[in-house]
């Protein structure tokens, strides 16, 4: 039984600093794994890496055991790899449904310069419902004709996590979800997150600061310092573990 | 040079030797490649601005410097000074004063489309008020002669300068010297560098943000003019088409240094020119290669520099740390208007089409007639610059040499008997396959530099392709007949109209449709940014590549028209960069996204001079029809020449790009989206009671 997403001895060096050295990862169907570490030891370099944005200096990425590395970021997502990012992204111009739907179209490769020429470029029935469908999982409902770049920051995220889903993703990388949210939208994110995997479709990798969040969401845990993996296994585990204590959470925790 | 000196006899004589003359040959024309790149790098690092319209303000230097020197016989230094010294800063400080003080904040791109403007209408600026005549031998900035009247005397030398590339290359090495220490050792110069980055964080810091920006624009208008001034002579007559063919050289020189670095633009310029004079040297001189080579190495190498420069396509646009405290740009017009406004606009659409048709079927004369033809062919050219641009989100600088293209392989084609409308389609096609050869490399280049790659091609063009005669068709511009379809003769302007808009209506509902489509979208989503783009499964590279394409064949299609109408195919009177630069700066500052500004755009092209025309004609013939009328008036009447229009026109054009910084959307769509906002507060106070016809949105503007 091959693991969803493999990634062996990945290194990447930047000018002759190394950002990650021979990490490996593991995800599985439809889990939860979490990624922390503190600022600057590589967690959003192995993302790029992950999902194509960066190249690899060194290591070996398989999904389902196919190797995809050299596929562009795109060829990954329509794979079924789906992310969201630290700084979010949206795109400007666009409601929150515009998003879904951009995200629907390119998945499936289903816009194009045809459908437009022949008029066909409004939504229809299948698309509306998938939209919806995610739309009333997350929670936006009430926001989706609303321009995305005026939500807050929260809502924001939430956005992005919408778009990443309706890429009908394997495997979902979501990096630092809960960041610059206060305590209620950090709880809203987690509610969300834990309905998705409820769903069961999806296994999802996130990198957090936030412990707590971490330890409600997350079965297994892995923690990365200066581009190096130091520990990996069972949240409670990890967390409970003094070197990771000493390297990232600080002895008084 | 003593150390040239020292080895020359050594080398005096083999392969060698010549490689060693060449290059010192070459070293005064790198030396102004040089000085051209380190001021484009010291405007790029001091102000943001990718300053293309530092070739205008040469040129404005150079000629002040030729009118009072040569035809006014000022003294040498008096000349210099009030050229380089007093214009040039007075230039310098007007341009941040009335300008780029206001937009310091504003996008590269908004920058670079106000430096398009001046670029477009400095020039016309500078001969309305200097006069139009020709300017032969640009008088030089120096006394002494040539180097072997004082060095090298006896014996004669191999390495022989002129007394101007003696200048040159002194200049250069003492400004690139001044601006390194500048840089490296000031306060001003960190200062200067972080003004760039956010002016916002650096006021917050307690520095007068204001001083330090006037200042470095202050000093590199009078790097411009002092490279104008010294540059002038090597020309046989002073214009302004002369300084931007030496652009693309410099702007290579400064891709060398990432477009921030001095001393790596000087050493770039340096290089090229050394180049330049050993393919020169070593090259035979009646080879096809060497002829084909040695004129187009600038674009040669700025094109592959552009292409091969890992750093090039990884940079990144700065972005200011404090943006995120602007407010989000106006939406739409589409989106504020109420539903019931939308059928009443669309309504008055129809009336116009109409009435415009109307009034050129019955009231218009032929004169008038021919010109608003000519400017709805040239729409569809315009057209295809909203596609590319507004819609693409590619500033191409060469729709132009699509068009050009267009029109000469549509002309190529009806020399073998096609049927001219079947030509067009041909042209279009012929266009699009040099767009996708280009846009290949070009769509994967940030902004800034994939309009310098446009920019190059489109000099390329104009510099070498098209005296290449399978390009052109010959010396003679090649004839290309209006069409006759199924019994229907186009041959008369009316008729041609109606075909014209008729091409003109299909294509612009197709790049509705794909604006407002899916295409539109992807492209909205690229345009923010490829990594998210990507993340969900959009190709960026294709996504804007497709476009790209179709922008240069719908422009190819324009140009066929236009060559059609005007019966020939003639490249220096229809599709110059320079005119390309007007229709570009036209187009954005009317709407880059907007349909309706590519006809207004087109049709003003045309028929805003001729009635500048008019205008400027009427005082002259009031001056003959009225001889008794008092001689002040006369005097002021006769003060107006009818030979202003189009220059005074193409100012105009220019200085509309100005307002770009302010409204991003164009002209059109901010004025569309002030009427609605007013007629809906004008509506909304007529009956208060009533509920608000809105869509929901807020429309309240502040009192």
């Amino acid at each position: 039984m091959t693991a969803l997403l493999e990634a062996v001895g990945i290194t990447k060096v930047y000018d002759g600093m190394a950002a990650l050295t021979d990490v490996s990862i593991e995800v599985d169907t439809a889990e939860l794994v979490a990624l922390i570490g503190p600022n600057g030891a590589g967690k959003t370099t192995l993302f790029d890496c992950l999902s194509g944005v960066q190249r690899a200096d060194a290591g070996i990425v398989r999904l389902e055991g196919r190797e995809i590395e050299g596929l562009a970021p795109h060829e990954r997502a329509r794979m079924g790899i789906a992310r969201t990012f630290q700084r979010i992204e949206l795109f400007t111009g666009m409601t929150v449904r515009d998003h879904l739907l951009v995200a629907d179209r390119a998945v499936r490769r289903s816009g194009g310069l045809l459908r437009d020429l022949t008029g066909r470029a409004k939504p229809d029935a299948g698309e509306r419902e998938r939209c919806d469908e995610v739309l009333e999982l997350v929670g936006l409902a009430d926001d989706a004709d609303r321009p995305a770049h005026a939500l807050s920051l929260g809502r924001g995220r939430v956005v992005e996590l919408a778009r990443a889903l309706m890429c009908r993703p394997r495997l979902l990388f979501l990096d630092e979800p809960s960041s610059g949210l206060d305590r209620t939208e950090t709880a809203e994110m987690a509610g969300v997150l834990e309905r998705v995997m409820e769903q069961g479709a999806t296994a999802i990798l996130l990198c957090e600061h936030d412990v707590p969040f971490v330890e409600r969401l997350a079965s297994r845990t892995y923690v990365l310092d200066c581009g190096r993996r130091i520990a990996a296994g069972p949240t409670r585990d990890v967390l409970a573990d003094p070197d990771v204590r000493a390297a990232y959470l600080g002895q008084g925790v | 040079m003593t150390a040239a000196a020292a080895v020359q006899p050594v080398l005096a004589a083999g392969a060698v030797g010549d490689f060693f003359e060449y290059a010192v040959r070459g070293i005064p024309f790198g030396c102004v490649y040089a000085l051209l790149a380190v001021g484009l790098v010291l405007n790029y690092k001091t102000s943001g601005v990718f300053n293309l319209a530092f070739a205008a303000q040469a040129y404005a230097s150079a000629a002040v410097f030729y009118v009072v020197r040569k035809e006014h016989e000022w003294a040498l230094v008096p000349a210099a000074l009030l050229s380089i010294v007093v214009v040039g800063a007075a230039l310098g400080f007007l341009l941040d004063y009335a300008l780029y003080r206001h937009q310091r904040t504003a996008s590269p791109l908004a920058k670079l489309v106000t430096s398009l403007g001046l670029l477009v209408a400095m020039p016309e600026m500078v001969k309305l008020a200097l006069g139009p005549g020709v300017k032969a031998n640009p008088p030089p900035l120096w006394t002494v002669r040539r180097t072997d009247d004082f060095l090298w005397r006896v014996g004669g030398s191999r390495f022989v300068l002129d007394a101007g590339q003696i200048a040159t290359v002194l200049a250069t090495v003492f400004v690139v010297i001044g601006l390194t220490l500048l840089f490296r050792r000031t306060a001003l110069g960190l200062q200067m560098r972080a003004v760039v980055e956010s002016p916002r964080l650096l006021r917050l810091q307690g520095v007068d943000t204001d001083r330090v920006a006037v200042v470095s624009w202050i000093l590199s208008s009078m790097l411009a003019a002092l490279v104008g001034v010294l540059l002038a002579p090597l020309f046989a007559q002073l214009t302004s088409l002369d300084f931007f063919t030496l652009l693309v050289a410099a702007i290579a020189a400064c891709v060398v240094g990432n477009l921030t670095s001095i001393s790596g633009a000087f050493l770039g310029g340096l290089a090229l020119g050394i180049l330049q004079a050993e393919l020169a040297g070593f090259l035979p001189t009646d080879s096809v290669v060497a002829n084909g080579l040695r004129p187009s190495l600038p674009f040669v190498v700025l094109f592959a520099l552009l292409l091969i420069r890992q750093s090039v396509r990884s940079a990144r646009t700065v972005t200011d740390p404090l943006a995120g405290v602007d407010p989000p740009p106006d939406p739409p017009p589409a989106d504020i208007r109420p539903a019931w406004m939308t059928t009443a606009t669309r309504a008055f659409a129809v009336v116009v089409i109409v009435a415009g048709f109307a009034l050129c079927a019955w009231v218009f004369d032929d004169y008038w007639v021919g010109l608003i033809a000519a400017g709805v062919c040239l729409a569809v050219v315009m057209l295809s610059i909203v596609l590319t641009t507004g819609v693409g989100g590619t500033i191409s600088l060469c729709q132009c040499t699509f068009a050009a293209i267009g029109a000469l392989a549509t002309a190529q084609l009806t020399q073998h008997d096609v049927p001219v409308l079947v030509a067009m389609v041909g042209g279009a096609a012929v266009a699009a396959a040099v767009g996708a050869v280009l846009g290949f490399p070009v769509i994967r280049l940030p902004g800034i530099y994939a309009a310098l790659a446009t920019l190059a091609f489109a000099l390329f063009f104009e510099g070498v392709l098209i005296n290449l005669s399978w390009v052109s068709g010959g010396d003679t511009p090649l004839r290309v007949p209006r069409p006759t379809v199924l019994g229907t003769s186009f041959l008369a302007d009316r008729p041609f109209l109606v075909l014209a808009a008729a091409v003109f209506a299909v294509a612009g509902v197709a790049v509705i449709a794909l604006r407002e489509g899916t295409t539109g979208r992807f492209l909205d989503a690229v345009r923010t940014s490829d990594t998210a783009a990507s993340s969900v499964g959009i190709n960026p590279a294709r996504t804007r590549l497709v476009v790209f394409v179709l922008g240069a064949g719908l422009a190819g299609l324009g140009g066929g028209l236009v060559a059609s109408f005007s019966g020939q195919a003639n490249y220096s009177q229809s599709f110059t960069f320079f005119i390309g630069l007007v229709w570009l700066v036209l187009v954005i500052t009317a709407g880059s996204r907007s349909v309706q500004a590519a006809i207004i755009s087109g049709i003003s092209f045309f028929v805003f001079p001729a009635l500048l025309d008019r205008l400027f004609t009427w005082p002259v013939n009031f001056v003959d029809t009225n001889p008794g009328a008092p001689p002040w008036l006369l005097d002021i009447m006769g003060f107006f020449k009818p030979e202003w229009a189009q220059g005074v026109a193409f100012v105009l054009f220019g200085l509309g790009a100005l307002t770009y910084a302010k409204h991003p959307e164009g002209i059109i769509a901010a004025q569309t989206s002030a009427s609605i906002r007013r007629t809906v507060r004008f509506v909304e106070r007529r009956r208060p009671a009533a509920t608000s016809p809105s869509n929901g949105l807020d429309l309240e503007a502040p009192a």
